[in-house]
């Protein structure tokens, strides 16, 4: 998984590319949500258009994720969620936590 | 007789030539050590009797009855032989141990050379007293003059008779003086050898004593005894004995230099001397040779002495060449392959080393090695150990205690810069204010041997100086430099060794907790006449973090219960085996499925950080009616299949277990009739992948079940496994799967 960033409006968007795995990807996107937390950041969108695929430890380092923003009173938005991802966060009943939008623009605007 | 007489000249000139050798390759090879110093004069002066022995053998024949042979410089000059004698005293007195450096009379060391350089004058100025007398008569009777050297001359007149009488005893008298010079340099020497306490050095010095006090022994058998007591020896027995003394004692200096390191004089050296007195022995042997046979020759043809010799050149030109390499292979195999030959002590060490894997051993081994070939006093071991994560300065002979080295000491660091052997002296200016420089210190560490691999310090070891006193030369040097090489590659090994018993002991642990996992997992599915059930796990892992269950409740109730934690391995396996747990307990307590997920998902989320979830999919199935109650939290959605071929995903539920506490759950209720078909299964069935990154997939998973329908629980599993295997054929495979399959048999109405 490559990472990179850019804000707008205050808001962090991040964009993973390739598959969410474990290892070393959780430490790299949790080092980039605390540097945002750090920077006084609180809103973050993940991009994930350019994610083929993600596993089981993927997707709970996206729940960690959204648990750090929430508990530092936060909020983490997700947009062009791939189908692959979308039936995932539908099965696990995630999509009742994670708001997911088509867009990134529209992710950032619904802050 | 004859024959004797004729070699003794050469034997002698080639001896002494031997010894001269000797004297200059020891000091030659160390000039600075006293020890060289002094064996190198003893040696130049032993050398100096048989090579004028020589002369005189040469010019004895040629000596007229007018200039008589015992009045030429050639056979007065001989007396300087006889300095030996003071030298060797001085030997005595500076090995095996060093009492010059402790006399208080320093002077001592000069004067004892004096006896015989008066002798030395006696016998070249006062040999023939009458000559100075007619001198000294000549002087006399001229005016004033004489009347002061009338009474210097008369005084003279008496010097010279009191010389000239001791002269006519000056034999006995410098025979007694040698003899005690012979006795006290022996009692020293024997002296010295008692207190040495290296099993090296007292092995150098018997062979060392024996040799030199055999010959001294015989030389005062031959000349000092006969010489006190008056005794003729005929002139034969005194040049045989006289070779005999030189090969004794020579031979034992040589050997003692070649094999037991006497004087530390490098192998290259030690080789050339080996080859010098072996070309010397054969040159002998040729002169002897030709001398026969010319004589033989001559005595039968007259005088073709020319053809002779030109044969015999002719013949030990064809002969060098062979008789040089075989002498060279013996060379090889008698001498060179000692002990004390470096090439011989890599050898040895390395071939020890490479079977150790135990690091005491290993230090062990490289401390016996150093301490009996180069004859250090104390090797010290500086060593990263793992478990601590600190470097330390482990513990020796004579200091018990092992010491932790602090990471920011100073003159750790300049090890650290070091790329090969070092003196500790380069590092002078570190070692003010390090604990470990003052270790090193106290410790009288002379030399520094840094053990780096690819990019980091392993460690070092310290070496002291030797007991010898001699300090490291190159040679030394290099070969330590190709041992702590060698050591680095060893302790990699041993490392890596360690790390697989590590390893070992790992995988028997995780192989303990797979039939822990195996013991959690029902043995059988419960079975009936009226349903089909069964169950199949394989984890990616030896561990896995999937697991399903079958659970009685007591009221004719069959919980079923199938989970996946996220991720894999020994954390997924923790996690499922507490979620076990836990459902045995809430449906033991008969609680509903919602209130049953909502205490297990509050516990979890509580217990465990965020990332740590699991899907779980748990049904609770009355076989007399049929019912079907189920909650899923957040797991693949299992299939019902109808005998029409019509089918329902079991969706509902909840939240996936573990990450959010308090997230409620809903359950559904279905009836399941006959031959209907219930499969529920983990991802690493549907997320099996083709080589092209396709998916298995619901749908493959759904068609097969529908269109196989008609198939008993076990074949539905083994045939789905099938298919599966068909398009992914990893094994174990890429995740944990779980499958429970359930085949109604009979009509709920019929039970």
């Amino acid at each position: 998984m490559n990472l990179s960033d850019y804000e707008k409006d205050g808001v962090a968007v991040l964009e993973p590319k390739g598959k969410i795995m474990g290892g070393p990807d959780a430490t790299i996107l949790h080092e980039k949500l605390h540097e945002c937390l750090e920077k006084g950041t609180k809103k973050v969108v993940i991009d994930l258009a350019k994610v083929d695929w993600m596993n089981s430890t993927g997707l709970g380092i996206l729940i960690s994720g959204l648990t750090t923003l929430r508990n530092n009173g936060g909020e983490l938005k997700l947009s062009n969620v791939t189908d692959k991802i979308q039936s995932l966060l539908t099965i696990t009943k995630l999509v009742t936590v994670f708001e997911a939008y088509d867009s990134t623009e529209e992710a950032i605007e619904s802050f | 007789m004859e024959i004797l007489q004729k070699i003794v000249a050469p034997v002698y000139f080639i001896f002494g030539g031997i010894l001269l050798f000797l004297a200059y390759t020891i000091v030659r090879d160390n000039p600075r050590h006293r020890t060289n110093r002094t064996t190198g004069m003893m040696l130049f002066f032993a050398a100096l009797g048989p090579i004028f022995l020589a002369l005189g053998a040469i010019v004895k024949p040629i000596a007229s009855a007018q200039a008589p042979f015992e009045d030429s410089i050639v056979y007065n000059l001989f007396y300087i032989w006889e300095l030996f004698f003071p030298s060797f005293l001085l030997f005595s007195w500076v090995y095996p141990v060093d009492r010059l450096s402790l006399m208080k009379h320093r002077r001592l060391r000069y004067l004892i050379f004096f006896p015989h350089l008066f002798h030395l004058l006696l016998v070249l100025v006062f040999r023939n007293p009458e000559k100075i007398l007619q001198f000294l008569e000549f002087k006399s009777g001229e005016g004033f003059l004489s009347l002061v050297l009338e009474p210097l001359s008369a005084l003279m007149k008496w010097m010279v008779l009191g010389f000239s009488l001791l002269i006519s005893s000056e034999k006995t008298l410098f025979s007694l003086i040698n003899f005690i010079y012979i006795g006290l340099a022996l009692y020293y020497i024997i002296r010295g050898r008692m207190l040495m306490q290296n099993a090296q050095i007292r092995r150098q010095t018997t062979i060392l004593v024996g040799g030199i006090a055999s010959a001294v022994g015989i030389y005062m058998a031959l000349f000092l005894i006969p010489n006190l007591l008056n005794i003729d020896i005929p002139s034969g027995v005194k040049s045989g004995g006289t070779i005999l003394l030189l090969l004794v004692g020579g031979g034992s200096i040589g050997w003692a230099i070649i094999r037991h390191q006497f004087l530390d004089v490098k192998v290259i050296f030690r080789q050339s001397l080996v080859y010098t007195i072996s070309s010397g022995i054969l040159v002998g042997l040729y002169i002897l040779l030709v001398g026969q046979a010319d004589r033989m020759i001559t005595s039968v043809f007259g005088s073709q002495t020319n053809l002779v010799n030109i044969a015999f050149i002719i013949l030990a030109l064809i002969l060098y060449k062979p008789i040089i390499n075989r002498l060279d292979d013996l060379i090889q195999k008698i001498f060179i392959r000692s002990r004390s030959d470096h090439r011989n002590i890599l050898e040895r060490l390395s071939r020890r080393l490479i079977s150790v894997f135990d690091l005491e051993k290993i230090h062990e081994m490289i401390d016996q090695t150093l301490r009996t070939t180069l004859l250090v006093r104390h090797v010290y071991f500086i060593q990263y150990d793992d478990r601590l994560s600190e470097y330390v300065l482990l513990a020796s002979e004579d200091y018990p205690a092992r010491m932790i080295i602090s990471r920011d000491d100073r003159f750790l660091g300049a090890v650290g810069q070091l790329e090969s052997p070092a003196v500790i002296d380069r590092l002078e200016e570190y070692r003010r204010g390090s604990a470990l420089g003052e270790a090193m210190t106290k410790r009288r560490v002379k030399l520094i041997l840094p053990l780096k691999d690819a990019d980091h310090l392993l460690g070092f070891m310290a070496l002291t100086e030797k007991v010898t006193g001699y300090g490291f030369n190159t040679e030394d040097i290099n070969m330590l430099g190709v041992i702590s090489n060698q050591l680095v590659t060893v302790l990699t090994n041993a490392r890596l060794y360690a790390d697989s018993l590590e390893k070992q002991r790992l995988d028997k642990e995780i192989a303990m907790a797979r039939q822990i996992q195996l013991d959690l997992l029902p043995e059988k599915p419960p079975a009936s006449d009226s349903f089909d059930l069964c169950a199949y796990s394989m984890p990616s892992l030896t561990i896995g973090g999937d697991f399903y269950d079958f659970i009685h409740s007591g009221d004719g109730l069959i919980s079923m219960v199938i989970a996946d934690a996220s991720g894999k391995g020994l954390p997924a396996a923790l996690l499922v085996t507490q979620i076990q747990a836990m459902l045995r307990s809430e449906i033991g307590n008969k609680n509903d499925l919602p209130q049953i997920l909502y205490n297990i998902n509050t516990h979890v989320a509580e217990t465990t950080s965020s990332e740590k979830y699991a899907t779980l999919f748990l049904g609770r199935f009355n076989p007399n009616t049929g019912e079907f109650a189920y909650a899923n939290a957040g797991h693949n959605y299992p299939i019902l299949v109808k005998p029409d071929g019509s089918h329902r995903l079991l969706k509902k539920g909840g939240m996936l277990i573990g990450a959010f506490a308090g997230a409620e759950y809903e359950k559904d209720t279905i009836t399941l009739d006959k031959e209907d078909v219930l499969l529920i299964y983990t991802d690493g069935l549907s997320e099996a992948m083709n080589e092209a990154d396709e998916e298995f997939g619901e749908n493959r998973i759904l068609d097969y079940v529908v269109s196989q329908r008609h198939l008993g629980a076990e074949e539905i599993i083994n045939g789905v496994l099938e298919e599966m295997k068909k398009f992914d054929s990893s094994d174990p495979p890429r995740d944990d799967t779980t499958l429970i399959a359930l085949k109604i048999k009979g009509n709920v109405n019929d039970r």
